[in-house]
């Protein structure tokens, strides 16, 4: 299982990273994450809403309401052109971060 | 989604009902409501879907910044904390030290205030046996009445004074000059619980006796020739079931009081009945001086002295209806309100 605390500094990431392509909505985007990870990483809800929210107020996203496949009303979440470009900066700053934390990982850890 | 719902009502509950709160709290209800369903369609047991749902939940404390309630949960615990800093949080063991102080005192109160009810009684009963054949009595015996009179009184004070010494170191309390917590909480519905059957009855008791108090007053007059003395004996009886009433109330419903002090609710009244409705309001307002007018006047005008104070039972009564019936517009009007919000 993948704890809170490693996960933390990237939901942003993920959740950006979802809606690249195509609008979602909380929900949806919380069990894509959830099959993705196989299992090993349940989100809490208020978890993925506070991700959601962050990145509307910071005007990565924008929201508007619309029915869902299930047929029922839902507020949909998609990126915007300031989104995009954050999400870039994500990756870029994540495979930084993984090179480095990698370099610990395989136990090599000499200066 | 019952329990969901009521979770959910749980959780905002603290919080000011703002759109940006409603706003979060349907999303959040949809996220719930879709996994539900999701895990019901998955073949999982609608409990057991409940449960992981909530489960899956998390905090909305870890919302709060980004929903822009952090500032509004700011001054709800801003508030709090002024309540907190100015009264000092009520111990529970001094708080049923308390309920059984007022417990042990709950017969000196009632009999104190009764006394002054009954105070003009041996005046009464002294007119009423030592009169002449023109109805009459002489110096001697009103003096003695006068004197009966201030005894009670001067024992009516004594009794309420020696109540207030059983309630002296509890004076803060009484005075509202705590904070109330679960712990006093749990202590004023506990002991809530165990009297509302005991206060109910009181009332019931306490509330016959005073809407028929009248009737040996009316009774005794309405049978009396002359210058008998049976409308006093009425007024004598009429008062002392008003008086048996107040002991009555003061020994069964203390534990009502209680609750009020201890946790700021009466436990027979909600708001909504604690507002009378306006039109018997007014009325109570203006009651009393009319029918004082209506009595000064008849006894004057009409120089009817011996029947005009015929006014006053019946002007009792007529009151405790008009309260009855405030109290029953009052709740056709509350529960008109509520079928119409909902």
């Amino acid at each position: 299982m993948i704890g809170a605390d490693a996960i933390r500094g990237h939901i942003t990431l993920m959740v950006l990273a979802i809606l690249e392509h195509q609008p979602s909505y909380a929900y949806e985007i919380s069990r894509t994450i959830t099959e993705i990870s196989g299992g090993t990483y349940a989100m809490k809800q208020t978890t993925l809403y506070t991700a959601v929210k962050r990145l509307e107020s910071l005007g990565y996203l924008d929201s508007y309401d619309a029915t869902s496949d299930s047929g029922k009303s839902r507020t949909y979440y998609r990126l915007t052109g300031p989104g995009r470009a954050h999400l870039d900066e994500k990756r870029a700053e994540w495979q930084q971060t993984r090179d480095l934390v990698d370099h610990f990982v395989k136990g090599d850890g000499r200066p | 989604m019952n329990v969901i719902d009521s979770y959910l009502d749980t959780l905002f509950a603290p919080y000011p009902n703002t759109a940006q709160m409603q706003r979060a709290r349907r999303e959040l209800r949809d996220m719930m409501e879709d996994k539900f369903h999701a895990l019901v369609a998955s073949g999982v047991g609608e409990s057991q879907a409940v449960g992981t749902v909530i489960a899956e939940f998390g905090s909305l404390d870890e919302i709060a910044p980004v929903l822009g309630i952090d500032v509004e949960m700011g001054e709800a615990a801003g508030a709090r904390q002024a309540r907190e800093t100015t009264a000092p949080p009520l111990d529970p063991h001094r708080a049923l030290r308390y309920v059984d102080a007022v417990r042990a005192s709950r017969f000196t109160g009632g009999v104190s205030t009764a006394l002054f009810v009954l105070s003009p009684v041996p005046l009464l009963l002294l007119l009423a046996i030592f009169r002449d054949s023109t109805g009459m009595a002489s110096g001697i015996t009103v003096g003695i009445g006068i004197a009966g009179v201030l005894v009670i009184v001067l024992l009516g004070i004594l009794l309420n004074m020696r109540r207030g010494e059983q309630l002296a170191e509890f004076e803060d309390i009484e005075n509202g000059a705590f904070t109330t917590t679960a712990r006093i909480e749990e202590v004023a519905h506990r002991l809530e619980a165990e009297h509302r059957r005991q206060s109910s009855r009181g009332w019931m008791i306490a509330i016959s006796l005073w809407v028929l108090c009248a009737v040996p007053l009316i009774v005794l007059s309405l049978i009396s020739e002359g210058n008998s003395p049976l409308p006093l004996i009425g007024v004598v009886l009429t008062i002392t079931m008003v008086a048996i009433g107040l002991v009555v109330v003061s020994t069964t419903t203390w534990s009502d009081a209680v609750v009020e002090t201890l946790i700021g609710e009466d436990p027979d009244e909600d708001d909504e009945d604690a507002v009378m409705h306006p039109v018997v309001r007014a009325i109570t307002a203006v009651y009393w001086p009319v029918v004082v007018a209506v009595y000064l006047g008849w006894s004057f005008l009409g120089s009817a002295w011996s029947q005009s104070w015929l006014v006053w039972p019946i002007a009792g009564v007529l009151y405790a209806g008009l309260l009855a019936l405030g109290r029953v517009l009052d709740e056709n009007r509350a529960q008109s309100d509520r079928s119409a919000s909902n």
